[in-house]
């Protein structure tokens, strides 16, 4: 374990921020640099680090190449922030390994897409009243407009109290487990916190690479010195932040589950229904594993996250092999090697931050409820801000979206994607089918042409750097 | 007879003043490549993969010029001279025209296929370390299978209502009896097929033989091993430290070449270590892992990468050079993680003869073990492929022996158990 330099790391990498549940996210656009600077310097102090936890509110920030370019950051330094950071989110190759097309194409991206408005800056702004938040948002906003940045988008976001997803599952339950960040002690083997955060060592016992500038550009000594090139670690203490706004269809999704479990008379089954949705998700809605409870929810251990798949459910009878969790986290289950499975997952985690957006369609969240009420909203009104950090894009954020989510033949599947978040178009050759099957005896229900439940809405890759460099930006 | 699979590879010296002819031929082989006029890999029945690579004009370790290649690769199933006369009964035309562009082909107006024979065997490159992911499975085969598992999975979602209730067995049963009624899997009433009696002889004929030789030369081996190994040893504390800088744009450029994203090929080239004793060790442990990975690596996984169809390494230009080519699932980034996640050591003990090579230590340790470096050495290895040829883009390796699997069901009678387990392959 390493002793973390928490007032340089800001907050909410380090924490969830769960006793802060209003937020909302402000996408900026820097146009007088000068001004932008004099703003940077005045609320780089009021960013909340990682040292304390935040009572009332807490506000962090994060920045796009292109902002930390305007910004002034030099060229050489640029250069060294990684490739897929470089290329962003939204180029064809990306749309490949994300699976971004038709209805989640760049084009029709309300922000981040090739025909949006350059995004600099993304403040984030958590508290823990609604009405605190509307004063916070309003002195920020003030003072934002007095600089002259345009505001782009004011993200809302929403938490319900009994964290769920609009789905109606309970999220956020599994993170990876930081040694450095418990206060009870390791219970099992830590993920090194280098995965997640630049400047400490990752799974591999290296340090991945980190945005660095020349020892001449760091007068004022902020960063440590990086061993191998004698550079100064501009991006130390820092972490890569995904952000990918997802629009929800809850009512197609519960649709799916009700339509495809009905009863000989082409009844629904409300538990059935729930059934399926839940070996979709691979939890049922109370969070707990369908691996420790296979035949029924059981809300007594909803939050138990210690469990396997290979182990304890080898042949997917319980958590089928393709669901959600199983393939974004395939614990001990990759190539039926157990040990082999887990060395390799530990290198393909996420440190979660997201959080929901737009009204749920049932207050109560609740699946009855939501498919007897009468929804209206439009398209893209509710869904998930997939917020994520890590340190190495390519091994981590975009292994995961293409390897396991939008990967026709994850593990010894075929034809399957992610069946709660992958996009049916796949990678766009429309001669894949998506299915998803639930393996059962003596052999597996197949569910053919699953419809699409989760579409993108916008995005972009972000750093979200140290305090220090906050201030380095600002000067 | 069980069908026997290998790989050809023809290396040729291109004609700088035909360069451009030859970048636009390749283009346009490219953008059709199934069934383009000039060579129309489609209709190639033995070929599983193919490319051809243009390799730029370099220099050796010791500086000395070495010329513009354009190199030639496939995977093919049976006999090399029945490969080489399909591909000329289909490609003829675009052979010629290909080899215009390169040195030593006749410059005449009319040339014969005779000629073009001659000059495609005078280029056949020495075989070396061959891997192969799906043993003895034709492209034939491996098509055939395909259809049947979808034809199996779809009959059993057909009739869910009728077959749930059976035992495995009589599901099973039920499947055999409604795929062999169809003409089109006809063929799947015969299992495919075995090693014959001499194939078996040579099988495990050569394995008895090698094992009697290792018993044998054992104290010899040991003292040549660990010889070799001091030796080496000393060699790579001499040897400096390589460095970690990854080329981002070649990268980009490189990945911009991944079209495909199910499968994708990787060629990688670059010059052996200087002396005679790398290479030696090098010539050695390519023959061993020729020998061996057909016993070892014989479930489809190079060293439990699973995901790896064929995989090759020849020398180039007498010896100097060393090229990898493969054809894998996946994308190149997982490719490269697989093999340092899974297996650092084999990927050491063959590539740390190269030059860049992150420094080993007792041949097997570090190396590619140390990520960043060797992600950074095996980017600034690689090279494109102009042309790349896929017979079965849509399936895995996995898929591919599950699939076999799925076939081999149907045989024979075989307990309920046995069944259940069958079914759940579905
Ligand atoms: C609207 C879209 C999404 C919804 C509704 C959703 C929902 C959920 C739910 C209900 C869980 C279970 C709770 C938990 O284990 O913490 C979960 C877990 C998870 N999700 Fe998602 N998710 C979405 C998108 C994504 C995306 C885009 C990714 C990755 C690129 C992702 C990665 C994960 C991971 C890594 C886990 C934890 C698995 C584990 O550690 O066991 N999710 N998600
Ligand atoms: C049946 C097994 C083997 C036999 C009969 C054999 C035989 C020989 C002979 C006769 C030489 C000296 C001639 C030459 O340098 O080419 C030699 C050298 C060498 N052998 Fe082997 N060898 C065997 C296995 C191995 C193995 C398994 C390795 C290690 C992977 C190995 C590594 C070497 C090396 C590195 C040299 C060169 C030493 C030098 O440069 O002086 N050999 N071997």
């Amino acid at each position: 374990m390493v002793t973390l330099a928490k007032k340089e790391i800001q907050g909410l990498i380090l924490r969830g921020y769960s006793n802060l549940p209003n937020a909302i996210y402000l996408l900026l656009q820097i146009t007088n640099v000068e001004n932008a600077k004099k703003w940077l310097a005045e609320i780089g102090d009021q960013i909340t680090d990682g040292d304390t936890k935040p009572r009332e509110n807490a506000m962090n920030i994060a920045f796009t190449l292109e902002g930390m370019k305007k910004l002034g950051l030099s060229k050489n330094a640029l250069k060294t922030f990684s490739g897929e950071f470089e290329e962003g989110m939204s180029t064809e190759h990306k749309q490949l390994m994300f699976g971004d097309y038709g209805k989640s194409d760049p084009k029709n991206w309300a922000w981040g897409g090739p025909h949006c408005p350059e995004v600099h800056v993304m403040l984030m702004l958590y508290t823990d009243t609604n009405e605190r938040l509307e004063t916070f948002k309003k002195v920020v906003i003030e003072r934002i407009n007095a600089a002259g940045i345009t505001i782009l988008e004011k993200i809302d976001t929403c938490r319900p109290d009994n964290e769920k997803e609009h789905f109606g599952f309970k999220d956020g339950i599994s993170q990876p487990f930081l040694a450095e960040l418990s206060e009870k002690g390791p219970a099992d083997d830590p993920i090194a916190i280098g995965e997640f955060i630049l400047g400490y060592k990752n799974e591999y016992g290296q340090y991945t690479d980190s945005p660095s500038i020349l020892p001449s550009e760091d007068p004022a000594n902020l960063f440590p010195v990086e061993p191998e090139t004698n550079n100064k670690d501009f991006g130390a203490n820092g972490s890569y932040l995904v952000f990918r706004q997802l629009g929800q269809d809850v009512k197609a999704f519960w649709d799916f589950a009700y339509e495809n479990s009905k009863d000989k008379n082409g009844n629904y089954i409300h538990e059935e229904a729930v059934k399926l949705a839940s070996k979709m998700v691979g939890r049922w809605p109370s969070g707990t594993s369908l691996v420790d409870s296979p035949e029924k929810d059981d809300p007594s251990m909803c939050d138990k996250n210690d469990f396997l798949y290979h182990t304890q459910d080898p042949q997917g009878l319980g958590c089928p092999y393709g669901a959600h969790v199983r393939r974004n986290h395939p614990r001990d289950c990759l190539e039926g090697i157990p040990k082999e499975s887990s060395f390799i997952t530990r290198k393909h985690r996420l440190l979660r931050r997201g959080r929901s957006f737009g009204a749920p369609v049932a207050k109560s969240m609740n699946p009855q409820d939501i498919l007897k009420t009468n929804d209206t909203a439009p398209s893209g009104a509710r869904g998930l801000n997939f917020i994520c950090f890590n340190a190495d894009l390519a091994r981590q954020f975009e292994f995961i979206q293409n390897i396991w989510i939008n990967n026709p033949k994850f593990q010894s599947l075929t034809d399957e994607l992610d069946p709660l978040v992958a996009n049916p178009l796949g990678r766009g050759n429309n001669n894949e089918t998506n299915s998803f099957s639930i393996q059962e005896k003596p052999f597996r229900k197949r569910l053919q042409n699953l419809p699409m439940f989760v579409h993108t809405m916008g995005g972009a890759y972000f750093f979200m750097p140290s305090i220090s460099a906050v201030k380095y930006l600002a000067s | 007879m069980m069908n026997v699979q290998d790989g050809l590879t023809l290396l040729f010296d291109t004609r700088e003043d035909k360069l451009q002819d030859l970048i636009q031929l390749l283009n346009k082989l490219s953008e059709n490549i199934e069934a383009n006029d000039l060579m129309p890999f489609g209709k190639m029945k033995k070929i599983h993969f193919a490319r051809w690579v243009m390799m730029d004009a370099t220099h050796d370790v010791d500086g000395n010029p070495i010329p513009a290649h354009l190199l030639f690769e496939s995977d093919y199933d049976g006999d090399e001279a029945e490969h080489i006369n399909e591909m000329l009964d289909v490609g003829l035309p675009g052979f010629i025209k290909i080899f215009r562009t390169c040195k030593g082909f006749p410059e005449k107006e009319n040339v014969t296929r005779e000629e073009v024979l001659v000059f495609i065997n005078s280029h056949n490159a020495p075989k070396t370390g061959l891997f192969i992911g799906a043993w003895g499975r034709s492209v034939e085969q491996i098509k055939q299978e395909k259809e049947l598992y979808y034809a199996v999975e779809d009959y059993l979602d057909a009739n869910r209502e009728a077959l749930i209730t059976k035992s495995p067995l009589e599901i099973r049963n039920k499947v055999r009896e409604y795929v062999w009624s169809k003409d089109e899997f006809a063929w799947s009433k015969v299992p495919p097929g075995k090693r014959s009696f001499k194939q078996n002889f040579q099988y495990y004929g050569y394995l008895a033989f090698l094992v009697c030789c290792a018993i044998i030369l054992l104290p010899f081996l040991l003292i040549m091993v660990i010889t070799a190994l001091i030796m080496l040893r000393r060699r790579e504390m001499k040897e400096p430290a390589t460095d970690h800088h990854l080329d981002k744009s070649k990268v980009s450029l490189l990945q911009k070449h991944e079209k495909f994203n199910l499968q994708n090929q990787f060629s990688a080239v670059g010059n052996i270590k200087p002396g005679t004793f790398r290479l030696r060790f090098l010539k050695k442990t390519l023959w061993m892992i020729n020998r061996v990975s057909r016993y070892v690596f014989n479930k489809g996984k190079l060293a439990t990468i699973p995901s790896i169809h064929f995989a090759r390494w020849v020398f180039l230009d007498d010896h100097k050079r060393l090229i990898f080519i493969s054809n894998y699932d996946g994308t190149s980034d997982q490719y490269l993680t697989d093999f340092v996640n899974k297996q650092p050591a084999p990927m050491s003990a063959i590539f740390c003869h190269m030059m860049d090579f992150p420094k080993t230590k007792w041949l097997v340790l570090e190396g590619a073990r140390d990520m960043k470096g060797f992600v950074a050495w095996a980017r600034k290895k690689q090279i494109p492929s102009q042309v790349w040829y896929s017979a079965y883009k849509d399936i895995t390796v996995k898929n591919i022996i599950a699939n076999t699997n799925v076939r081999m069901g149907l045989y024979g009678s075989i307990s309920d158990k046995k069944a259940q387990q069958w079914l759940n392959l579905l």
